[in-house]
């Protein structure tokens, strides 16, 4: 499977790239030849993160293999062990996370550095029509032009699945917003209805999240809700903002002792928003390989990975 | 519609049953906006809501854990034989796609390169040509050029190393277990019954526990497929060889031949038709579950598609799409036309030229790896074509589509989705036992029964008749669009070509590529799932009309003509009755087409029971799963007997 995704040829030229440290550091026994699988899922920036981390790994002299992974599963396959490191758990659309936590199915390693944040968003030639945006209280007056005829007179703000969570419904409704909440099926539904829709310069009012590729390419704002506090959220009001959320890193159970180096060096990789971001326009927008992308940032940062691997 | 001769039974007769439906059905509607009923007959009470879904998910969990002796549980042993499914796949696949490497991690090293593209090419196209002639050559030469020049070869090896596995398996479990239900008639209409039913269950109802005993990976997904292909299998063995055995069994009996012998040598032959339908359609729903096994980690031109629609590339996944099906179409005829024309003697000769032709661009490869991978610089693309035109007709055409959504989701979709939400479900399993009994009479209205309450009592109601609404909505449209294209296509017989063709590849085109274009044009909600529901069921309605209509005897035709009927006439008093069999039955099929498809559209975003599988997929509940999955299962054998009872009254 690992040849889908490394071009011979690039691996090659990778190894030879790193070749000083990884006779330095392969030189350091490894624990198990057995392969250490790595959750990648089908958004851009997984591909980006899993490659990375199967390249250290790699690097270290471990045997690891990608497994492509609708994030469904994931879960599921983390707790038996079928995957053994999960680089991107979005605790922010993704609530089951927190229970598999609690009851410890499975290890969290750590936060990946990278923060969650989901926002409600419109693209910018609404502004035009609807001219107090982006302050939430701009929007009732405006409901008309989201309306669709399934929800009659009330806008329709279009939200990710209910399984993402977010409890948008309250949120809409103590902000005295008179709008309908839609859930899409799926992120790609949701997605092609706000690429349609700009396509079209129709009016949408939609929930989207960085990092992410959308908020790069389609031109829009998001819209200023009251600030996040604890208390909106655990009084159950919920009209303020969501919380950013920390993307974790987990593990299998049983990886610490299976392999304690290369959790050690999962452990120490962290990510920021910005190189992530950037990571990922040029994934989905410029159309360059993820295999690209990867060794550009290890020619960039090698300062950065190598003190993971000691 | 022909007067009806009434049946043994009697319970038919033709007008005499309108009355009672109607009545029934004004009884339903009215049960409870008049309050007549008690609340318990409406709303099916919380107390005696069977526990189902945890009871499934406690179930499964303590399977797990069972311990079958010495500390072996019951999921180590399901992962043991998981590795030995997964084993010839992972096999096929070190052979097609990665080649045989030694070694782990750094120190890793290639053995020996995987089998040379223009080698697999050559080959196929050989053997195409000398089983099925020009045509087959061509057409395999057509499939080699398509997945080498946009880039799909890799992943359709992918594919093919995994099917290669679930097809033969499927096949096998499928022709097994319909010799035995063959022989024990006792249990084969019941046993049948049962597999029907494991087909209708969605896939990803039991993705969740498949994934939990038996791990990622491709035996997770070969399993899947097998389950969902092995009762079509099973089904057609079973008719085949009672057809066969109803013809030749004397003659075997009478020459003596043992068990063994008068199964290979004189039934199988006999029914070799039937086997083969079987085989097709085997093929044609693995290649289908392409998609659904990406979902659990195997790569291929399934995840090809995946993620060509997370990143709304339209192009790139409708090309990934087409990849499926000229793929599978290729297949299919391989198996198809390879027992017609059976040429004995010449085939070792055939096979060692075709075995040079794999093998000598495999060892050059050795040296030269652009015979190992296909040079990058020489690929196509479609590009950004497909994608340019959805965006013109999205633009351009918006004014009309919008109009249409508007018109028929307010005067339509809306009021019928509120009128089934109020229905008691009392009501509408009374009215359906009804229906049950006048198809199948006292058996059918039992179990049409038992299976109707089985959604109220399992907690499931709402969704289920959420499922309904869509269905019977879009059912009723694709009879009322595909009813005429397939007169047309049955009577002219060069339009029917032409037009039974665009079905073929419309329902081998995974879903998922025309999903995204849909949502595009119409939005969210029900009204795409509507669309794609109608362009999926449609199919089947068109290809039994004009089977129906092409059936309809010469004799029948010429008397008609003599009578001095006009083209009118004899569709309606002729062609259509005589067809009226085939054609309830594709309505049928439609219907079991529905349902499979309003699975899928979940993911575009119903509220249904399709929806309440997806959810438990992301909650990993089996429980949850398997109930709503088992919802669809019923809803689908309901209509199976309704509709499958009325067609099979013959008129006379």
């Amino acid at each position: 499977m690992s040849s889908r995704i490394w071009g011979g040829r690039l691996l090659k030229a990778a190894l030879v790239a790193c070749l000083p440290i990884t006779t330095s550091i392969a030189m350091a026994a490894v624990e198990s030849n057995d392969p250490i699988a790595i959750a990648q899922h089908d958004w851009a920036g997984s591909e980006f993160s899993a490659l990375l981390l199967s390249r250290l790994l790699q690097t270290a002299g471990y045997n690891t293999k990608i497994i492509t992974i609708d994030a469904s599963s994931v879960n599921t396959a983390l707790e038996n062990g079928d995957i053994t490191f999960q680089p991107e758990a979005w605790t922010t659309s993704h609530p089951e996370i927190e229970k598999l936590l609690t009851e410890k199915k499975v290890t969290e390693v750590g936060e990946s550095g990278l923060v969650g944040m989901d926002r409600y968003w419109y693209p910018l030639y609404v502004k035009e029509k609807c001219p107090g945006l982006p302050s939430y209280k701009a929007l009732n007056a405006c409901a008309a032009l989201f309306a669709t005829p399934e929800t009659g007179s009330k806008g329709r703000l279009l939200v990710y699945p209910e399984d993402w969570g977010g409890n948008d419904e309250k949120r809409v409704e103590n902000l005295g917003l008179n709008f309908e909440v839609v859930h899409a099926g799926s992120e790609a539904a949701l997605l092609a209805e706000v690429k349609a829709a700009v396509q079209r310069h129709q009016p949408i009012l939609t929930w989207l999240y960085e990092p992410h590729w959308a908020p790069v390419a389609f031109k829009g704002e998001y819209v200023k809700l009251p600030p996040y506090t604890k208390e909106c959220i655990e009084s159950g009001s919920y009209a303020c903002e969501k919380p950013k959320g920390p993307i974790l890193k987990l593990a299998y159970n049983g990886a610490n002792a299976k392999w304690p180096g290369a959790y050690k060096i999962f452990k120490a990789m962290t990510l920021n928003n910005h190189e992530y971001g950037q990571a990922l326009e040029e994934i989905s927008l410029d159309g360059k390989t993820s295999d690209s992308v990867v060794t550009e940032w290890m020619d960039h940062n090698k300062d950065r990975w190598s003190a993971w691997l000691k | 519609m022909m007067s009806t001769e009434p049946s043994a039974a009697g319970r038919w007769n033709g007008r005499t049953v309108i009355l009672p439906v109607v009545l029934l059905l004004i009884v339903t509607l009215c049960a409870n906006a008049g309050n007549i009923l008690p609340h318990w007959l409406v709303v099916w009470p919380r107390e005696a809501m069977l526990p189902l879904s945890t009871a499934i998910g406690n179930g499964l969990d303590r399977l797990a854990r069972w311990h079958v002796f010495a500390g072996i549980t019951v999921k180590d042993m399901t992962r043991a034989l998981a590795g030995l499914i997964a084993w010839p796949a992972n096999l096929l696949e070190e052979i097609l796609v990665d080649g045989v490497s030694r070694g782990t991690g750094a120190a890793k090293a290639e053995v020996a390169p995987p089998l040379s593209w223009l080698g697999v090419s050559l080959a196929t196209v050989w053997f195409g040509w000398r089983r099925g002639g020009v045509a087959l050559a061509g057409l395999a030469l057509l499939t080699a050029l398509y997945l080498l020049g946009l880039g799909l070869w890799q992943s359709a090896m992918q594919t093919l190393a995994l099917l290669g596995v679930a097809v033969p398996f499927g096949l096998a479990l499928g022709f097994g277990a319909g010799v035995i239900l063959w022989r024990q008639k006792r249990v084969q209409a019941p046993a049948l019954l049962i597999l029907d039913q494991l087909q209708t269950i969605p896939i990803f109802a039991y993705l969740v526990p498949l994934v939990g005993f038996f791990g990622l990976g491709s035996a997770t997904a070969i399993l899947a497929t097998v389950i969902f292909t092995v009762p079509i299998m099973a089904r057609t063995t079973v008719s085949g060889l009672t057809r066969a055995e109803t013809a030749f069994g004397e003659v075997s009996d009478s020459m003596g031949c043992r068990f063994g012998q008068r199964l290979f040598l004189i039934l199988v032959p006999a029914a070799r038709q039937e086997l083969l339908t079987g085989v097709n359609q085997v093929i044609m729903l693995s290649f289908s579950c392409t998609v659904l096994a990406s979902l659990v980690g195997t790569a291929g031109l399934g995840y090809n598609i995946l993620i060509a629609l997370r990143q709304l590339n339209i192009g790139r996944g409708l090309e990934a799409g087409l990849g499926v099906t000229i793929l599978a179409i290729l297949l299919d005829r391989f198996c198809a036309t390879r027992s017609v024309t059976r040429a004995c003697g010449a085939g070792w000769l055939d096979l060692g030229i075709a075995s040079l032709l794999l093998l000598v661009p495999t060892l050059i490869g050795f040296h030269e790896t652009a015979l190992t991978h296909f040079p990058d610089s020489w690929r196509l693309s479609s590009g950004s074509v497909v994608d340019n035109a959805v965006e013109w007709v999205n633009v351009n055409l918006f004014w009309l589509t919008d109009d249409i959504k508007a018109w028929l989701l307010i005067h339509v979709l809306m009021p019928l989705r509120d009128e089934m939400q109020t229905l008691s479900w009392s009501g509408v399993v009374l009215f359906l036992a009804f229906l049950g009994y006048c198809a199948r009479g006292w058996r059918g209205m039992l179990l049409v029964a038992a299976l109707a309450t089985f959604p109220a009592a399992v907690g499931v109601w709402k969704p289920t008749m959420m499922t309904v609404y869509l269905c019977l909505i879009s059912v009723a449209i694709a009879t009322l669009i595909g009813l005429p294209v397939g007169i047309v296509a049955g009577k002219y017989p060069r339009w029917g070509r032409l037009i039974l063709t665009t079905c073929d590849l419309l329902q081998t085109l995974p879903a998922f590529v025309y999903l995204i274009p849909v949502i595009m044009f119409f939005g969210s909600g029900d009204f795409s799932a509507f669309v794609a529901v109608v362009v999926f069921a449609m199919c089947p309605v068109i290809r039994f009309t004009a089977l129906g209509i092409r059936e309809v005897p010469l004799s029948l035709q010429e008397a008609g003509r003599q009578l001095g009927m006009t083209e009118g006439q004899m569709l309606r008093k002729v062609e259509l009755p005589m067809a009226h069999s085939h054609i309830l039955l594709g309505v049928n099929f439609a219907v079991n087409m529905a349902l499979a498809m309003l699975v899928v559209t979940a993911l575009i975003g119903t509220r249904d029971l399709g929806r309440e599988t997806v959810n438990a997929l992301s909650h990993v509940d089996p429980g949850q799963g398997l109930t709503a999955g088992l919802a669809v299962a019923s809803l689908s054998l309901i209509a199976n007997q309704i509709i499958g009872g009325f067609a099979g009254r013959q008129p006379q």
